[in-house]
């Protein structure tokens, strides 16, 4: 779920607010070819303001996953991108504007194809 | 949920084309995973549809004699992806094409969807397209003779290059009363080639790709020099492209003058190369630049030439 907001979930609009993709073809969920392994590790607090101390395990787990790519992202490359979700098609856009294909190249095609 | 008027089960290729000229207006269908998203869609009402899915002979694969040539490959248009992807005849003669369709849709849809259905949707995304096009594949359509004066079983075939199948998005060279009976690949372009397919999509399955690329190229006996290198794109443009139709972008590389060097950089040559793919497995120096002496020359006086 982290996974998909941050890398390839996206509801796209036209200009007059209709909804493009939506089917599951065009709205890209991961599928499990696209998951790595993952681990989860549990790190237990006290919440004050939960009931007991307890702390909810809903939907806050599916949020850090995006911030931890992005600053995967600008670790390896040095190229900070603050929006979601991170497209090969944004990155593309992002590492060009950076110089790090080389020259700036000047119209650089929209979409991720290289 | 779909708009179908009528169904009528086809079980020999001269009943399709019977019923077909019977219902005009009426299409094809095998595995209806285009067909039915079409029709529920709405793309169109009223649908007369054809079952060609029982008719036996369309579903086979094997070497055959074809107008006197020798071990043509003919494949059965109602393949599905899965029984290509798993055939043993297309791991040895083809084996880029079975691992192509098995990167289609998801499991669900390469147990029904079929290699002619692929073909005939005429979409250049299709997985099965940029492969067919590096092996120069040709389609035999077939079609009730002329007057109707054919006896029993009787029909004529006409076979065209792949090249000529494609004539824009959805559009194909498929004339009303013409089904794809075979798909054949001729033994000069698939014995001693070896190729590989990527598929570039947004997700690793249950998508359809951004950009697909097909290589196949052959090598000389002594593995220093590349004979052949066909290069077939899909959703590079309306339709599926072979490279040499494709317009040329910036200067000759430095692959230009080194024969063998520029492959070292496709993605998954050389694994293809040592093992599967039945080239020989130990072939120093294949992926390095330095190549040998003769060829090398022929190739430099190429390059200077056109420089």
């Amino acid at each position: 779920m982290g996974l998909g907001y941050g890398l390839s979930e996206q509801m796209i609009f036209d200009d007059k607010g209709r909804l493009l993709n939506g089917n599951f073809l065009d709205y890209k969920l991961p599928t499990s070819l696209d998951t790595p392994e993952l681990q989860a590790y549990f790190v237990e607090t006290y919440d004050s303001s939960g009931p007991f101390g307890n702390k909810a395990l809903g939907e806050p787990p599916a949020i850090p996953q995006s911030a931890a790519l992005r600053n995967a992202i600008k670790n390896a490359t040095g190229v900070a991108i603050n929006q979601l979700p991170l497209t090969p098609q944004k990155l593309t856009a992002a590492f060009n504007a950076a110089g790090l294909y080389g020259e700036k190249t000047k119209s650089q095609p929209a979409g991720g194809k290289e | 949920m779909f708009d179908i008027k009528s169904y009528y089960p086809a079980y020999s290729v001269r009943e399709a084309l019977l019923l077909a000229k019977k219902h005009e207006g009426a299409r094809f269908i095998a595995g209806g995973t285009d067909l039915l998203i079409k029709l529920r869609e709405g793309k169109f009402s009223d649908a007369l549809l054809i079952g060609v899915g029982g008719i036996p002979e369309l579903s086979e694969i094997a070497l055959d004699t074809v107008n006197g040539r020798e071990r043509v490959l003919c494949v059965g248009p109602l393949c599905t992806f899965a029984r290509l992807a798993a055939d043993p005849l297309i791991e040895s003669c083809a084996p880029m094409l079975g691992r192509a369709v098995d990167q289609a849709g998801g499991p669900q849809l390469r147990n029904v969807g079929t290699i002619g259905g692929n073909v005939c949707n005429g979409a250049t995304s299709a997985d099965s397209a940029a492969s067919l096009f590096a092996l120069n594949a040709r389609l035999v359509l077939a079609s009730l003779p002329e007057g109707e004066a054919g006896r029993e079983g009787d029909t004529v075939d006409e076979e065209i290059s792949i090249h000529d199948f494609y004539r824009g998005p959805g559009r194909v060279a498929l004339k009303p009363g013409q089904l794809l009976t075979e798909i054949r690949i001729y033994p000069e372009d698939y014995e001693g080639y070896f190729g590989h397919y990527t598929k570039y999509s947004m997700r690793n399955a249950m998508d359809i790709a951004t950009l697909g690329c097909a290589v196949w190229c052959r090598f000389s006996r002594d593995l220093k020099l590349v004979e052949d290198v066909r290069l077939a794109y899909g959703v590079a443009g309306p339709v599926p492209r072979h490279g040499r139709d494709l317009p040329v972008f910036g200067e000759p590389g430095p692959g230009r003058n080194q024969p063998p060097g520029f492959l070292a950089g496709l993605p998954g040559i050389p694994a293809a190369a040592g093992g599967r793919a039945g080239l020989p497995g130990n072939c120093p120096g294949l992926y390095s630049s330095p190549g040998s002496k003769g060829k090398r020359r022929s190739q430099d006086q190429a390059g200077a030439a056109g420089a």
